[in-house]
Protein backbone atom coordinates (compact mmCIF):
# COMPACT_ATOMS: atom_id res chain seq x y z
CA UNK A 1 0.00 0.00 0.00
CA UNK A 2 1.47 3.38 -1.14
CA UNK A 3 2.09 6.50 1.63
CA UNK A 4 -0.69 9.39 1.17
CA UNK A 5 -0.14 12.26 -0.65
CA UNK A 6 0.22 15.77 1.24
CA UNK A 7 -3.19 16.16 -0.32
CA UNK A 8 -4.89 13.23 0.58
CA UNK A 9 -3.81 13.33 4.04
CA UNK A 10 -4.44 17.00 4.53
CA UNK A 11 -7.91 16.65 3.23
CA UNK A 12 -8.39 13.55 5.86
CA UNK A 13 -7.32 15.75 8.45
CA UNK A 14 -9.54 18.10 7.48
CA UNK A 15 -12.61 15.85 7.86
CA UNK A 16 -11.52 15.19 10.93
CA UNK A 17 -10.85 18.94 12.32
CA UNK A 18 -14.09 20.18 11.27
CA UNK A 19 -16.08 17.02 12.98
CA UNK A 20 -14.79 18.41 16.24
CA UNK A 21 -16.88 21.27 18.37
CA UNK A 22 -14.61 24.66 18.49
CA UNK A 23 -13.66 23.94 22.45
CA UNK A 24 -12.44 20.08 21.69
CA UNK A 25 -9.18 19.86 23.20
CA UNK A 26 -8.53 17.00 19.79
CA UNK A 27 -8.27 20.12 17.80
CA UNK A 28 -4.81 21.29 18.81
CA UNK A 29 -2.66 18.43 17.83
CA UNK A 30 -4.61 18.13 14.08
CA UNK A 31 -4.04 21.81 14.15
CA UNK A 32 -0.15 20.96 14.66
CA UNK A 33 -0.58 18.55 11.82
CA UNK A 34 -2.08 20.38 9.52
CA UNK A 35 0.99 23.28 9.86
CA UNK A 36 3.40 20.94 9.98
CA UNK A 37 2.18 19.58 6.72
CA UNK A 38 1.55 22.85 5.04
CA UNK A 39 4.94 24.74 6.54
CA UNK A 40 6.30 24.30 2.94
CA UNK A 41 3.65 26.14 1.34
CA UNK A 42 4.04 29.01 4.15
CA UNK A 43 8.09 29.17 3.41
CA UNK A 44 7.31 29.72 -0.50
CA UNK A 45 4.90 32.56 -0.37
CA UNK A 46 7.70 33.82 2.44
CA UNK A 47 10.12 33.41 -0.31
CA UNK A 48 8.56 36.10 -2.67
CA UNK A 49 9.08 38.75 0.26
CA UNK A 50 12.63 38.24 1.13
CA UNK A 51 14.24 40.52 -1.06
CA UNK A 52 12.79 42.95 0.93
CA UNK A 53 15.69 42.26 3.52
CA UNK A 54 13.47 41.14 6.67
CA UNK A 55 15.18 38.30 8.34
CA UNK A 56 13.23 35.28 6.88
CA UNK A 57 12.67 33.74 10.64
CA UNK A 58 10.69 36.48 11.89
CA UNK A 59 8.64 36.37 8.06
CA UNK A 60 8.11 32.60 8.66
CA UNK A 61 6.89 33.11 11.64
CA UNK A 62 4.49 35.79 10.20
CA UNK A 63 3.58 33.40 7.59
CA UNK A 64 2.81 30.55 9.92
CA UNK A 65 0.22 32.60 11.33
CA UNK A 66 -1.66 33.70 8.32
CA UNK A 67 -1.48 29.62 7.45
CA UNK A 68 -3.05 29.19 11.23
CA UNK A 69 -5.69 31.51 10.43
CA UNK A 70 -6.18 29.55 7.44
CA UNK A 71 -6.51 26.33 8.75
CA UNK A 72 -9.31 27.24 11.26
CA UNK A 73 -11.54 28.52 8.42
CA UNK A 74 -11.24 25.93 5.88
CA UNK A 75 -14.26 23.94 4.68
CA UNK A 76 -12.96 20.77 3.08
CA UNK A 77 -16.36 20.52 1.76
CA UNK A 78 -16.58 23.81 0.24
CA UNK A 79 -14.44 21.96 -2.55
CA UNK A 80 -11.34 24.47 -3.44
CA UNK A 81 -7.73 22.52 -2.58
CA UNK A 82 -6.65 23.93 1.12
CA UNK A 83 -3.47 25.39 -0.73
CA UNK A 84 -5.70 27.22 -3.10
CA UNK A 85 -8.09 29.03 0.09
CA UNK A 86 -4.56 29.43 2.26
CA UNK A 87 -2.53 31.42 -0.52
CA UNK A 88 -4.28 34.73 -0.20
CA UNK A 89 -4.84 34.62 3.66
CA UNK A 90 -0.94 33.88 4.28
CA UNK A 91 0.06 36.78 1.52
CA UNK A 92 -2.65 39.12 3.51
CA UNK A 93 -0.31 38.31 6.64
CA UNK A 94 2.89 38.62 5.30
CA UNK A 95 1.71 42.64 3.81
CA UNK A 96 0.03 43.30 6.79
CA UNK A 97 3.37 42.95 8.52
CA UNK A 98 5.18 45.54 6.09
CA UNK A 99 2.48 47.39 6.24
CA UNK A 100 2.73 48.12 10.13
CA UNK A 101 6.44 47.48 10.53
CA UNK A 102 8.25 49.92 9.52
CA UNK A 103 8.69 50.97 6.36
CA UNK A 104 12.24 51.35 6.36
CA UNK A 105 12.34 48.45 4.82
CA UNK A 106 10.62 48.52 1.73
CA UNK A 107 10.23 51.76 -0.31
CA UNK A 108 6.30 51.89 -1.17
CA UNK A 109 5.24 50.95 -5.11
CA UNK A 110 1.82 51.45 -5.52
CA UNK A 111 -0.01 54.74 -4.63
CA UNK A 112 -2.06 52.78 -2.02
CA UNK A 113 1.28 51.74 -0.05
CA UNK A 114 2.73 55.35 -0.55
CA UNK A 115 -0.71 57.10 1.03
CA UNK A 116 -0.42 53.93 4.30
CA UNK A 117 3.11 54.50 4.42
CA UNK A 118 2.51 58.95 4.39
CA UNK A 119 -0.65 58.36 7.08
CA UNK A 120 2.44 56.11 9.69
CA UNK A 121 5.09 58.72 8.68
CA UNK A 122 2.68 61.05 9.64
CA UNK A 123 1.56 60.12 13.45
CA UNK A 124 5.06 59.15 14.12
CA UNK A 125 6.22 62.73 12.99
CA UNK A 126 3.34 64.43 15.14
CA UNK A 127 4.62 62.86 18.06
CA UNK A 128 8.38 62.95 18.02
CA UNK A 129 7.80 67.13 16.66
CA UNK A 130 4.79 68.23 18.56
CA UNK A 131 3.03 69.34 15.37
CA UNK A 132 2.30 68.22 12.46
CA UNK A 133 5.18 67.41 9.55
CA UNK A 134 5.50 69.27 6.20
CA UNK A 135 6.04 67.34 2.81
CA UNK A 136 9.88 67.45 3.03
CA UNK A 137 10.32 65.93 6.46
CA UNK A 138 7.52 63.02 5.60
CA UNK A 139 9.83 62.35 2.47
CA UNK A 140 13.02 62.82 4.66
CA UNK A 141 11.61 60.39 6.68
CA UNK A 142 10.41 57.73 4.38
CA UNK A 143 13.27 57.62 2.03
CA UNK A 144 10.92 58.74 -0.33
CA UNK A 145 11.16 61.75 -3.12
CA UNK A 146 8.52 64.91 -2.03
CA UNK A 147 6.55 64.46 -5.24
CA UNK A 148 5.94 60.91 -4.20
CA UNK A 149 4.97 62.44 -0.89
CA UNK A 150 2.67 64.68 -2.98
CA UNK A 151 0.89 62.77 -5.02
CA UNK A 152 0.33 60.30 -1.85
CA UNK A 153 -1.44 63.26 0.21
CA UNK A 154 -4.10 63.85 -2.74
CA UNK A 155 -4.65 60.12 -3.14
CA UNK A 156 -5.28 60.48 0.61
CA UNK A 157 -7.94 63.85 0.19
CA UNK A 158 -9.55 61.65 -3.11
CA UNK A 159 -10.17 59.09 0.64
CA UNK A 160 -11.88 61.33 2.37
CA UNK A 161 -15.38 61.34 0.71
CA UNK A 162 -15.46 58.11 2.27
CA UNK A 163 -17.79 57.41 5.12
CA UNK A 164 -15.69 58.05 8.49
CA UNK A 165 -16.01 55.17 10.57
CA UNK A 166 -18.29 55.04 13.07
CA UNK A 167 -18.59 54.61 17.47
CA UNK A 168 -16.82 58.14 18.83
CA UNK A 169 -14.32 56.02 20.87
CA UNK A 170 -14.61 58.95 23.32
CA UNK A 171 -14.86 58.49 27.13
CA UNK A 172 -13.82 61.58 28.06
CA UNK A 173 -15.70 64.49 29.23
CA UNK A 174 -19.55 64.25 29.50
CA UNK A 175 -21.79 65.58 26.03
CA UNK A 176 -23.11 68.26 28.86
CA UNK A 177 -19.63 69.38 29.84
CA UNK A 178 -18.85 70.08 26.26
CA UNK A 179 -22.04 71.62 25.36
CA UNK A 180 -21.44 73.75 28.44
CA UNK A 181 -18.44 75.27 26.95
CA UNK A 182 -19.42 75.40 23.76
CA UNK A 183 -22.59 77.46 24.80
CA UNK A 184 -20.36 79.61 26.76
CA UNK A 185 -17.79 80.30 24.11
CA UNK A 186 -20.58 80.96 21.76
CA UNK A 187 -21.61 84.44 23.79
CA UNK A 188 -19.78 86.55 22.25
CA UNK A 189 -20.93 85.03 18.26
CA UNK A 190 -24.25 86.52 17.34
CA UNK A 191 -25.58 84.28 15.20
CA UNK A 192 -25.52 81.73 18.08
CA UNK A 193 -29.45 81.17 18.44
CA UNK A 194 -29.25 79.89 15.18
CA UNK A 195 -25.93 77.37 16.05
CA UNK A 196 -27.48 76.15 19.03
CA UNK A 197 -30.10 73.72 18.14
CA UNK A 198 -27.18 72.55 15.51
CA UNK A 199 -24.35 72.20 18.01
CA UNK A 200 -26.73 69.85 20.12
CA UNK A 201 -27.43 67.68 17.35
CA UNK A 202 -23.67 67.21 17.32
CA UNK A 203 -21.92 63.86 18.46
CA UNK A 204 -19.87 64.55 21.65
CA UNK A 205 -16.93 64.42 19.51
CA UNK A 206 -17.68 66.34 17.06
CA UNK A 207 -18.63 69.16 19.97
CA UNK A 208 -15.09 68.63 21.68
CA UNK A 209 -13.10 68.60 18.05
CA UNK A 210 -14.89 72.40 17.28
CA UNK A 211 -14.87 73.78 20.47
CA UNK A 212 -11.16 72.66 20.71
CA UNK A 213 -10.30 73.84 17.17
CA UNK A 214 -12.27 77.03 16.75
CA UNK A 215 -12.61 78.55 20.30
CA UNK A 216 -9.22 77.06 22.22
CA UNK A 217 -7.61 77.39 18.98
CA UNK A 218 -5.57 73.69 19.12
CA UNK A 219 -4.25 72.39 15.98
CA UNK A 220 -5.43 69.52 14.60
CA UNK A 221 -2.49 67.58 15.77
CA UNK A 222 -3.10 68.91 19.06
CA UNK A 223 -6.77 67.85 18.97
CA UNK A 224 -5.81 64.18 17.37
CA UNK A 225 -3.57 63.44 20.22
CA UNK A 226 -6.23 64.44 23.30
CA UNK A 227 -9.16 62.90 21.17
CA UNK A 228 -6.98 59.90 20.20
CA UNK A 229 -7.86 59.87 16.58
CA UNK A 230 -5.43 60.54 13.88
CA UNK A 231 -5.39 64.07 12.37
CA UNK A 232 -6.39 63.01 8.84
CA UNK A 233 -9.65 62.27 11.12
CA UNK A 234 -9.94 65.60 12.98
CA UNK A 235 -9.21 66.93 9.97
CA UNK A 236 -12.40 65.00 8.20
CA UNK A 237 -14.93 65.25 10.82
CA UNK A 238 -14.30 69.30 10.92
CA UNK A 239 -14.85 69.20 7.61
CA UNK A 240 -18.05 67.45 7.52
CA UNK A 241 -19.32 69.33 10.74
CA UNK A 242 -19.01 72.86 9.19
CA UNK A 243 -20.52 71.62 6.16
CA UNK A 244 -23.69 70.47 8.58
CA UNK A 245 -23.62 73.62 10.50
CA UNK A 246 -23.65 76.09 7.04
CA UNK A 247 -26.27 74.11 5.69
CA UNK A 248 -28.17 74.05 9.19
CA UNK A 249 -27.95 77.97 9.38
CA UNK A 250 -28.63 78.26 5.57
CA UNK A 251 -31.46 76.01 5.42
CA UNK A 252 -32.39 77.68 8.83
CA UNK B 1 7.99 78.12 -6.19
CA UNK B 2 9.53 81.79 -5.37
CA UNK B 3 7.73 84.80 -3.47
CA UNK B 4 5.36 86.64 -6.17
CA UNK B 5 4.38 83.90 -8.03
CA UNK B 6 0.64 83.54 -8.36
CA UNK B 7 -2.20 80.99 -9.49
CA UNK B 8 -5.44 82.33 -10.55
CA UNK B 9 -8.13 80.27 -11.12
CA UNK B 10 -11.89 80.96 -12.27
CA UNK B 11 -14.87 78.48 -11.27
CA UNK B 12 -18.73 79.22 -11.98
CA UNK B 13 -20.60 80.42 -8.75
CA UNK B 14 -21.85 76.72 -7.57
CA UNK B 15 -20.81 74.59 -4.80
CA UNK B 16 -19.61 71.65 -6.87
CA UNK B 17 -16.46 73.79 -8.02
CA UNK B 18 -15.38 74.98 -4.71
CA UNK B 19 -13.60 71.15 -3.97
CA UNK B 20 -11.40 72.00 -7.07
CA UNK B 21 -10.79 75.09 -5.54
CA UNK B 22 -9.93 73.47 -1.94
CA UNK B 23 -7.79 70.72 -4.10
CA UNK B 24 -5.38 72.95 -6.17
CA UNK B 25 -4.86 75.72 -3.05
CA UNK B 26 -3.94 72.30 -0.63
CA UNK B 27 -1.78 71.12 -3.09
CA UNK B 28 0.13 74.47 -3.60
CA UNK B 29 0.08 75.21 0.46
CA UNK B 30 1.65 71.05 0.64
CA UNK B 31 4.51 71.95 -2.05
CA UNK B 32 5.21 74.96 0.00
CA UNK B 33 5.86 72.69 2.92
CA UNK B 34 3.53 73.78 5.32
CA UNK B 35 2.95 71.66 8.05
CA UNK B 36 0.01 69.01 7.29
CA UNK B 37 -2.22 70.77 10.15
CA UNK B 38 -2.27 74.08 7.77
CA UNK B 39 -2.58 72.81 5.09
CA UNK B 40 -5.79 70.83 6.08
CA UNK B 41 -7.11 74.01 8.06
CA UNK B 42 -6.50 75.75 4.06
CA UNK B 43 -8.94 73.50 3.23
CA UNK B 44 -11.61 74.36 5.45
CA UNK B 45 -10.70 78.03 5.26
CA UNK B 46 -11.47 77.42 1.09
CA UNK B 47 -14.68 75.61 1.83
CA UNK B 48 -16.12 77.97 4.98
CA UNK B 49 -14.78 81.71 2.70
CA UNK B 50 -16.32 80.64 -0.53
CA UNK B 51 -19.73 78.91 1.08
CA UNK B 52 -20.21 83.19 2.82
CA UNK B 53 -19.25 84.38 -0.74
CA UNK B 54 -22.27 81.85 -2.30
CA UNK B 55 -23.78 82.52 0.03
CA UNK B 56 -24.39 86.40 -1.10
CA UNK B 57 -26.00 85.98 -4.32
CA UNK B 58 -23.27 85.65 -6.45
CA UNK B 59 -23.93 88.12 -9.13
CA UNK B 60 -21.08 87.37 -12.14
CA UNK B 61 -21.49 83.52 -11.75
CA UNK B 62 -18.38 83.31 -11.11
CA UNK B 63 -16.10 82.55 -8.28
CA UNK B 64 -12.05 84.33 -8.53
CA UNK B 65 -9.14 82.49 -6.55
CA UNK B 66 -5.81 83.71 -6.28
CA UNK B 67 -3.21 82.45 -4.46
CA UNK B 68 0.11 84.30 -3.89
CA UNK B 69 3.12 82.50 -2.66
CA UNK B 70 4.73 84.89 0.06
CA UNK B 71 8.17 84.64 1.87
CA UNK B 72 6.93 82.89 4.63
CA UNK B 73 3.62 81.23 3.23
CA UNK B 74 0.84 81.36 0.74
CA UNK B 75 -2.15 83.88 0.64
CA UNK B 76 -5.48 83.06 -0.72
CA UNK B 77 -8.07 85.41 -1.79
CA UNK B 78 -11.43 84.76 -3.00
CA UNK B 79 -13.63 87.03 -4.27
CA UNK B 80 -16.54 87.53 -6.31
CA UNK B 81 -19.77 90.17 -7.39
CA UNK B 82 -22.51 89.93 -5.42
CA UNK B 83 -25.29 91.61 -4.06
CA UNK B 84 -24.42 92.41 -1.00
CA UNK B 85 -20.90 93.54 -0.39
CA UNK B 86 -20.81 94.44 2.91
CA UNK B 87 -17.93 92.68 5.25
CA UNK B 88 -19.18 89.67 7.29
CA UNK B 89 -19.47 90.90 10.73
CA UNK B 90 -16.43 90.23 13.38
CA UNK B 91 -18.87 88.13 15.58
CA UNK B 92 -20.68 85.81 13.17
CA UNK B 93 -19.59 82.17 13.47
CA UNK B 94 -18.37 81.77 10.04
CA UNK B 95 -15.80 84.84 10.94
CA UNK B 96 -14.95 83.08 13.77
CA UNK B 97 -13.82 79.72 12.27
CA UNK B 98 -12.24 81.74 9.78
CA UNK B 99 -9.99 83.88 11.73
CA UNK B 100 -9.08 80.65 13.73
CA UNK B 101 -8.04 79.23 10.41
CA UNK B 102 -6.16 82.23 9.21
CA UNK B 103 -5.45 84.92 11.99
CA UNK B 104 -4.65 87.50 9.67
CA UNK B 105 -8.19 86.96 7.47
CA UNK B 106 -9.51 90.30 6.30
CA UNK B 107 -12.31 91.04 4.13
CA UNK B 108 -12.29 94.07 2.03
CA UNK B 109 -15.00 95.96 -0.44
CA UNK B 110 -14.43 96.85 -3.99
CA UNK B 111 -16.67 98.03 -6.05
CA UNK B 112 -19.57 95.71 -6.43
CA UNK B 113 -17.10 92.65 -5.55
CA UNK B 114 -16.29 91.42 -1.92
CA UNK B 115 -12.81 89.59 -1.32
CA UNK B 116 -11.78 87.79 1.59
CA UNK B 117 -8.01 87.60 2.08
CA UNK B 118 -6.48 84.78 3.95
CA UNK B 119 -2.98 84.42 4.60
CA UNK B 120 -1.11 80.81 6.26
CA UNK B 121 2.27 81.04 7.09
CA UNK B 122 4.92 78.42 7.30
CA UNK B 123 5.69 77.10 11.41
CA UNK B 124 8.82 78.65 12.29
CA UNK B 125 10.55 76.01 14.51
Amino acid sequence: MSLPTTRERSHELFVQLVALPADDPARGPLREQLAALHTPLARSLTRRFTNRGEPSEDLQQVAMLGLVKAIDRYDPERGAAFTTFATPTVLGELRRHFRDTGWAVHVPRGLQEARAAVQKAVDELSTTLERAPNASEIATHLGISREQVLEALEVAEAYASVPLEGGSGDDSGSPAATLGALDQALAQVEDRAALRPLLAELGEREQRILYLRFFEERSQSQIAAEVGISQMHVSRLLARTLTQLREGMHAA
Amino acid sequence: MQPGHQVRMQVPAVTGFVGVLRATVAGLGARLDLDLDTVEDLRLAVSEAAALLLGRDVRGAVLDAEVTVVDDGLVVTLSAQVADTSPPSRESFAWTVLTALSHEASATTEGDRLELSLPFRRLVD
